[in-house]
């Protein structure tokens, strides 16, 4: 059982005198098996959204609970080690080092988690479904756009993990691939139970969700 | 590691640019190591090969063997005890058809340690008036042969070399090993004069003071060489130089290269890779450079050995270059303590939104 519960969380940015009221006062509850995508315009705090999740960023106040747990009071060691085995990230941007192969990459994550990653068979299904399976021999800058974020999701998939957190993770693929991946995602929560929090632009794409939420200037209302 | 060999791989110009840098510093670092080691030996290895505790010198010399002088009166106040030998010394220049050679004379009584202990390679100790011993190095670098004549001076006696001796060199210059007597003809005109240079004592003298004289140990006398400290402290200072110079690259290097990295560092960050994974391949990037560097320079620093000539005063000491590679491979680990700790600031969040 994986769950993800917010509190009242709000995260004020402060650069100086001017303060950024990036999230107020979130009240957010997801369990596993769900599907959920989060839609809103730009500068609304999806990111930092998941960046709280994520345990990246602390909030300024209120409560996160994963699996029940306060999740605030983990130090950095139990941190690191919850997002390596229980979390996958798909991030905008970098996701990917340069001098890596893309199954270098892949090797890179299993040099540091060895066990409970994805079986052969998963692995081969996510492989095939994101249709990257000729692409293990180049590095990231002989890459398109859409072949590097695939490879990233690919990446985060590898570990396995319960809980997935993407931001914007089809946004260089064309539509037919961007649907390709959420019929993934879907599948992968409902027959291996995870919970997939996805952030998009993509209003067409919030059609494979179970749930559906809009953020916008701070305040996150479901759809 | 893994990351770290990748890395290399994939940028090898980059790193093959550094460590040809750390190639070239540690062939220096070598080359001089083996130079002082080299001309400190010269200095000092006569001396070295006597095995000797201290020594007695006249107290106006100021601990230097070239200048002391010692009378007969003053020797007889000396108390006799085993292992002691009467040395004279006196730079000479050895003469051979128009060609000079530099070297050290020193007189020795047959009866005495000095003598019993010289280490003959070919030929015999000398026996009678104007029979020399010499250092292997006239041989090697000056021309000079068993049986070969030469003089010191147009009106010194003419010598001949009946035995070659190794190791037996002194203040840089080629000992000649004579009777005291022929040494008291070229430093006094007459082999009458019964002055020497100095005592030197196997084991410590168990006399007091004594009027005129003092006793030293044979370390002292030897940082009295003329140029012996000064030259090891030049080397020193030098080699240790180059040793901040290889931390100072080797963090810089690293720095620029992590400070490139930090966006992707802070996703590995966000991936739950932990942050000693990410220092532990920095360190061994630095360790892999200067390891790859010093093979390198330890090949060249052997080839090296091989064709330099033998005139050359450089040694290469193993245990002296070990050593010296050792302090390399430690810089590298202090160079590598900064971008270590930039590595160790990432915020994992800086990696998400794109920004
Ligand atoms: N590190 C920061 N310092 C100060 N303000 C920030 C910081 N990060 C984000 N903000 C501000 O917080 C608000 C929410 O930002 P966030 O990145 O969460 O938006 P977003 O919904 O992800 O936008 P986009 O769709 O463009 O990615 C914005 O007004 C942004 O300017
Ligand atoms: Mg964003």
């Amino acid at each position: 059982m994986s769950t993800i519960e917010m509190k009242n969380i709000s995260k004020i940015y402060q650069n100086g005198t001017t303060k950024t009221y990036a999230l107020k006062d979130i009240q957010f509850k997801a369990d596993n098996g769900n599907f959920i995508t989060i839609t809103g315009p730009s500068g609304a705090g999806k990111s930092t959204f998941l960046e709280i999740i994520g345990g990246l960023l602390t909030p300024t106040s209120g409560k996160l609970l994963i699996n029940h747990h306060s999740y605030q009071n983990l130090n950095k060691k139990e941190k690191e080690k919850f997002r390596l085995n229980t979390l996958g990230f798909i991030l905008q941007s970098y996701n990917l080092l340069p001098y890596l192969k893309v199954e270098e990459q892949f090797q890179l994550v299993h040099k540091v988690k060895k066990d409970n990653n994805v079986g052969p068979k998963l692995w081969k299904w996510i492989v095939d479904e994101l249709g990257i399976q000729k692409l293990n021999q180049q590095y990231p800058d002989e890459l398109s756009g859409g072949q590097k974020q695939r490879v990233a999701i690919a990446r985060a998939l590898y570990t396995n993990p319960q809980i997935i957190l993407a931001d914007e993770p089809t946004a260089s693929l064309d539509s037919a691939r961007a649907f390709k991946v959420m019929k993934m995602f879907k599948q992968l929560a409902q027959k291996d139970n995870k919970l997939i929090i996805v952030v998009t632009h993509d209003l067409r794409l919030t059609q494979f969700a179970d749930q559906h939420y809009q953020i916008i200037d701070g305040q996150i209302t479901k759809a | 590691m893994f990351l770290a060999i990748k890395e290399m791989k994939h940028s090898k110009f980059r790193y093959g640019l550094i460590i040809t840098v750390i190639v070239l510093i540690a062939y220096l670092i070598f080359v001089l190591t083996g130079l002082a080691y080299g001309l400190a030996e010269s200095n000092r290895q006569a001396i070295d090969s006597w095995n000797a505790n201290q020594v007695v010198l006249n107290s106006d010399a100021d601990g230097a063997l070239q200048q002391s002088t010692i009378t007969s009166n003053q020797a007889k106040q000396i108390k006799s005890q085993p292992g002691q030998a009467q040395i004279g010394q006196i730079s000479v220049n050895a003469q051979k058809k128009n060609q000079k050679t530099s070297a050290s004379m020193v007189g020795i009584n047959s009866n005495q340690f000095i003598y019993q202990n010289v280490n003959i390679i070919q030929g015999r100790k000398f026996k009678h008036q104007n029979e020399v011993i010499v250092d292997q190095s006239m041989v090697q670098n000056n021309g000079y042969h068993l049986g070969d004549h030469f003089k010191v001076s147009n009106n010194s006696p003419t010598f001949k070399i009946v035995g070659i001796t190794k190791n037996a060199k002194l203040n840089v210059a080629p000992v000649i090993y004579s009777s005291m007597g022929d040494f008291r003809k070229v430093k006094f005109g007459s082999r009458n004069v019964n002055n020497i240079s100095a005592v030197i004592m196997k084991h410590n003298l168990k006399q007091g003071k004594i009027n005129g004289l003092e006793k030293i140990s044979i370390q002292q006398m030897i940082q009295k060489i003329p140029g012996y400290s000064a030259q090891n402290s030049t080397f020193i200072f030098m080699i240790g130089f180059l040793l901040l110079i290889t931390v100072i690259i080797i963090a810089i290097f690293l720095y620029i290269l992590t400070m490139q990295k930090i966006p992707y560092f802070a996703v590995l960050k966000v991936q739950g890779i932990a942050t000693k994974y990410l220092v532990k391949n920095v360190i061994g990037q630095s360790l892999l450079i200067t390891i790859l560097g010093i093979i390198i320079s330890g090949i060249l620093t052997g080839l090296t050995a091989m064709i330099i000539p033998s005139a050359v005063p450089i040694i290469f000491n193993y245990p002296l270059i070990f050593g010296a590679a050792g302090l390399i491979i430690l810089m590298s680990i202090i160079g590598s303590i900064i971008p270590t700790r930039s590595i160790m600031k990432i915020d994992p969040a800086k990696a998400i939104g794109g920004n």
